[in-house]
């Protein structure tokens, strides 16, 4: 394995990360203000239609990322609808949103492409040359190599990540999300609106969960396949538990599960154990949630109002 | 009067009684009517915006979902959606059981799984199929003694590992402090990769075929009854109301049944009043998630003993998420389940019929997925229908504090 095959593998590892990190970050902002989205998996799907639809027409991903994040909000406008304006179940909506999903995304699919199972494919997408960051002067490093060529949307990824660490622990607005999440009434004494909190943290998680999706069809992928994001949203919410709910917990664990998911490149490419079957490697995130969740590595704990409607007149 | 009587006397023989005294507010039903009939509305509305004749639509998709009686390919309609129903009525079964505990059991979609390559292995095992192969033989005409130890061979199997594979679930959540729905999320894909990415295309294919399908096939003895012959339908039908029924009277006739109710009723504000009086909460959530998981199971072992014959490489998710929306439509009550996934069924048979309008069979999902949202929604719901029930009464006082009746 020469140096150039691991820069590859690495490029290739933070590309699967990117996704997964979009869908944890969407889980921490939304679950650190008290609002469960287990809906995360069908806003990806919105989003990696849309995403595509946008590059699609208008040969520019920039119109797709921005039509992504518009229906990702839009999606995350009616899950916080039903659950912070009627106190709906906060894991039935969630399953609904999935479930429209799964069926319109495939109706409109057929209806506006008249294709079944894939989309056409992109020619102007965030993963071609000319849409990827360049940064020359890395290319001789070993290991940093890797990051010489990489596409916008993990840098994004990336960024977003700070930002979102910074919004959440060294801002007032975070402050206050944060509370909402732990003790929505104690908020309330502090003259804290929670609905209009708890609103602004489910929309801009959703909006962050379009773009996961918008990464994965127009980054990932140059294209929309009906089996997206195949699971993508519920490996996010594992690693944001795994992460503990902060930004930089789910930035390590993504980057954990995105190397579950080259094990089996990184198999063939070393000739380590060859005959080992693939499901015995796709479990290991899943596997290592349930560890750290049973506290055998460590222990994670929600937010304590994570999934509770809030009444406010209740005592 | 004399007919309710009979009706009465009839219900009573299998201990069905009206046991809700409570809970006899019409909103229960009316509230997943109204919610399947908003979804339908506003299906309507997505089919005429692709510029599609609704009318026409929905005539192929209830005119072959198997629910109107002629026409000359009406009894395989009819029993594809008996077939397709007595799967989802097994996986809402379980999820509706877990609901009653106050529990949340995303995982019967792993639990169906597990239940199916359990199952398929004690079909086609050779030790096993042998010996009811044998028995077979040697009972002359009697051999559907044999064929009917075989299937119950693999049921009961099926749904030990089901049941199993969800006690995991329940115990790491009373041990552990796991949440329910994460770790039976978990627990989901953890199924799914070891089955189709390991068992299914590993040491349970059969070697040294260059065109494989999925596993070995199970032996003729472990096959369902066909009861409907000309159409493949099966007993499973037959056993998921003997399930529903099972369910019901552990819910509303036994003691655990009783305790499970109390769990489920106080689980959001920390289950006082049961652990009070008594009851071994952690057992019987355990126990709980152990039935939840083996009715699903239930669901995975019709899917390879009466349809497939063997654990297909092509098998896709969903039977487990469909349950789900079963289970919310029905209420989470038995009958509320059968009827449910009855509906869907039907909805899903005449789905393919559809096609011939351009529109993709998936087009059931959306109506679920609205019918779902509804549903989460029921706050509202129960609201305005209340406001409208009160405008037809022409009541003049407003209906003061009907959010905090659900």
């Amino acid at each position: 394995m020469n140096i150039t095959q691991i820069n590859v593998t690495i490029a290739q590892m933070l590309d699967y990360t990117t996704p997964i990190l979009f869908a944890a970050l969407c889980g921490v902002l939304s679950e650190n203000s008290g609002v469960v989205n287990i809906g995360l998996d069908g806003i990806m799907r919105f989003g990696a239609f849309f995403g595509l639809l946008g590059a699609y027409f208008s040969h520019s991903p920039w119109v797709g990322l921005l039509l992504g994040i518009a229906v990702g909000c839009a999606v995350g406008a009616l899950h916080a609808f039903i659950t912070i304006r009627w106190n709906g179940d906060q894991t039935v909506s969630g399953v609904a949103v999935n479930v429209i999903a799964l069926g319109l995304m495939t109706y409109l699919l057929e209806y506006i492409f008249s294709t079944t199972g894939y989309s056409p494919q992109l020619e102007n997408y965030f993963g071609a040359q000319a849409y990827r960051v360049h940064l020359p002067f890395l290319a001789k490093i070993p290991l940093l190599g890797a990051l010489s060529n990489l596409s916008v949307m993990i840098w994004l990824a990336f960024i977003l990540t700070i930002v979102l660490h910074v919004l959440l622990y060294h801002t007032v607005l975070g402050l206050r999300m944060r509370t909402c999440g732990e003790n929505p009434k104690a908020a309330t004494t502090l003259g804290i609106n929670v609905f209009r909190v708890r609103w602004f943290a489910v929309i801009a998680g959703a909006a962050l969960a379009g773009i996961g999706g918008v990464a994965l069809s127009t980054s990932s992928f140059s294209g929309f396949s009906d089996s997206m994001p195949n699971g993508i949203g519920f490996i996010g919410l594992a690693a944001m538990i795994f992460g503990k709910w902060t930004p930089f917990g789910a930035m390590g664990a993504a980057l954990l599960f995105g190397t579950g998911q080259i094990v089996q490149s990184i198999i063939a490419v070393t000739g380590i154990a060859p005959n080992l079957a693939p499901g015995l490697t796709l479990i290991l995130p899943y596997v290592l949630t349930l560890a750290v969740l049973a506290g055998f590595v460590g222990r994670s704990v929600a937010p304590a109002a994570d999934g509770l409607p809030y009444y406010k007149e209740q005592r | 009067m004399n007919e309710s009587n009979f009706t009465n006397k009839f219900l009573k023989v299998f201990g069905i009684e009206n046991h809700r005294h409570n809970r006899r507010d019409p909103l229960n039903i009316l509230v997943p009517l109204v919610s399947i009939a908003l979804a339908l509305i506003l299906g309507m509305i997505v089919i005429a915006a692709s510029g599609r004749n609704p009318f026409r639509a929905y005539a192929l998709l209830f005119g072959d979902s198997g629910l109107i009686p002629g026409g000359s390919s009406w009894p395989r309609e009819f029993a594809e959606l008996l077939i397709k129903s007595a799967m989802y009525i097994a996986t809402g079964l379980s999820i509706a059981l877990a609901f009653k505990g106050g529990l949340f059991n995303i995982g019967a979609e792993g639990q169906f799984w597990v239940g199916a390559i359990v199952a398929t292995f004690f079909g086609y095992w050779t030790p096993v199929a042998h010996t009811f192969g044998a028995m077979y033989a040697a009972l002359g005409s009697l051999g559907w003694i044999a064929q009917l130890l075989h299937g119950a061979v693999c049921i009961i199997m099926g749904m030990l590992a089901g049941g199993a594979w969800g006690a995991v679930a329940g115990y790491l959540y009373v041990k552990r402090g796991v949440n329910i729905v994460i770790g039976t999320i978990m627990l989901n894909w953890i199924a799914w990769f070891l089955i189709t990415s390991w068992l299914v295309t590993g040491p349970m294919t059969p070697p040294s075929q260059t065109f494989t399908s999925g596993t070995f096939y199970i032996a003729d003895t472990a096959k369902l009854f066909r009861i409907m012959m000309p159409t493949r339908l099966n007993t499973s039908i037959l056993l998921v109301l003997i399930a529903a029924y099972a369910t019901w009277f552990l819910l509303y006739k036994t003691t655990i049944g009783y305790e499970i109710r109390a769990i489920g009723y106080t689980a959001n504000i920390g289950m006082d009043a049961p652990r009070a009086q008594g009851i071994n909460i952690n057992r019987r959530v355990v126990q709980v998630m152990f039935f939840s998981g083996a009715l699903a199971a239930l669901g995975g072992t019709f899917f390879i003993l009466g349809m497939q014959y063997q654990f297909p490489n092509t098998a896709t998710m969903g039977y487990g998420w469909t349950g789900i929306t079963v289970a919310l439509i029905g209420q989470a009550e038995p009958i509320g389940v059968i009827l449910a996934g009855l509906f869907i069924g039907a909805m899903r048979t005449g789905a393919t019929s559809m096609q011939v309008a351009n529109i993709p069979k998936t087009f059931s999902d959306i109506i679920e997925g609205m019918a779902v949202g509804f549903i989460a929604m029921q706050v509202a719901v129960r609201y305005y229908l209340v406001k409208i029930i009160h405008h037809r009464r022409a009541r003049t006082t407003p209906p003061a504090d009907q959010e905090a009746t659900a």
